[in-house]
């Protein structure tokens, strides 16, 4: 039997989760920068802290170095080229995948919202318990 | 040899943790001040600025809004945050001691400071296509650590099993890049930084 339970998951905080960089200017002084409201999951245990996992996505355009043409120079394509990003994630090839998603779930009759869980092509429509799911795994 | 702070690259940043367990980051950016350094006699280096408070940025407007009030910094009646200080000791090639008198919520304590010296280096003066000459630069980062209550920066909530909301130290590091105030000068520079000096006055 495989199915090992991952750890508990938790949520960051955006508003108390953050990311600084900083870099050295004209080769002296540092210049630091903020990224704030950054969405994510943490998947940790303190019994087994190797088997965590996280994920998270900063907002590339919310940029803040203090100085606004700095700032718009960072979003710009010299930089992080923001602009490409979103482009990129309204772009067809995005759209497409999704609406494919889309469709196949309309398709399946079955899926109503999230999470919706299929088993070997079935919905799973029992409890989401660790119990449950390895009973359903197993059988 | 007198040198005047970029406000460009002269920045204040500040960290506290928050409910007992993370970091939060804040900045403070467009710092205005001079520093009197001679690498003979660099004991003997003095120097001073201002923090424009109502600067303060940590990315949730309702928390910037919160820090600026009464509640903690108090901008509406202290709107500048100012530090003047020395060195004191030095502990290294590049590094030295030093202590601030730092002046937040209109109340003055004297800070013990770290300070890394960062480099020295020249750069070229562009207008338009022509160059106007060299503007030697210099770098320096300070660290501190401070009680926000010693300047009265302290208001405080607290959450089940004994913690806080918002730590009482709160760590700083400045940043400062200065230039040679006689390059600023040869080079017609200055006028730029006179006139943000000017805005600065006026704010």
């Amino acid at each position: 039997m495989m199915a090992i339970s991952r750890p508990p998951t938790w949520i960051l905080e955006p508003g108390h989760t953050g990311a600084e960089f900083r870099a050295r200017h004209m080769m002296l002084t540092w210049v630091r920068g903020l990224f704030k409201d950054i969405h994510g999951t943490l998947e940790f245990d303190a019994d087994r802290c190797l088997d965590t996992r996280f994920a998270g996505e900063i907002a590339a355009a919310g940029v803040w170095t203090g100085e606004p043409q700095r700032d718009e120079h960072l979003r710009s394509a010299d930089f992080l080229d923001v602009a490409r990003f979103d482009s990129d994630r309204s772009g067809e090839g995005v759209l497409e995948r999704v609406g494919r998603d889309v469709r196949s779930a309309t398709a399946s009759g079955e899926v109503r919202g999230t999470p919706t869980l299929f088993v070997d092509g079935v919905v799973h429509r029992a409890g989401y318990d660790v119990a449950t799911l390895l009973g359903v795994l197993a059988g | 040899m007198t040198w005047i702070f970029e406000p460009g690259h002269t920045e204040a940043a500040f960290r506290a943790r928050h409910m007992m367990v993370s970091w939060v980051r804040g900045l403070f950016k467009d710092i205005h001040g001079r520093m009197e350094l001679d690498w003979d006699r660099c004991l003997d280096a003095t120097f001073e600025g201002a923090i424009d408070a109502t600067g303060i940025w940590t990315g949730e407007p309702a928390r910037d809004a919160h820090l600026r009030s009464a509640d903690f910094l108090d901008v509406e009646n202290h709107p500048r945050i100012t530090f003047a200080g020395r060195f004191t000791e030095r502990t290294g090639a590049t590094t030295f001691k030093g202590e601030v008198e730092l002046t937040i919520r209109g109340v003055t304590r004297r800070v013990p400071l770290e300070v890394h010296y960062l480099g020295e280096w020249k750069t070229p003066f562009w207008v338009g296509d022509e160059n106007r000459g060299e503007l030697r630069r210099i770098g320096f980062e300070a660290t501190a650590k401070i009680n926000r209550h010693d300047f009265g920066v302290s208001w405080q909530d607290e959450i089940p099993g004994g913690g806080v909301v918002v730590s009482n130290e709160i760590e700083l590091t400045l940043d400062v890049e200065a230039i040679l105030l006689e390059d600023l000068e040869r080079t017609g520079a200055i006028e730029y930084y006179a006139s943000s000096a000017a805005h600065d006055g006026a704010a």
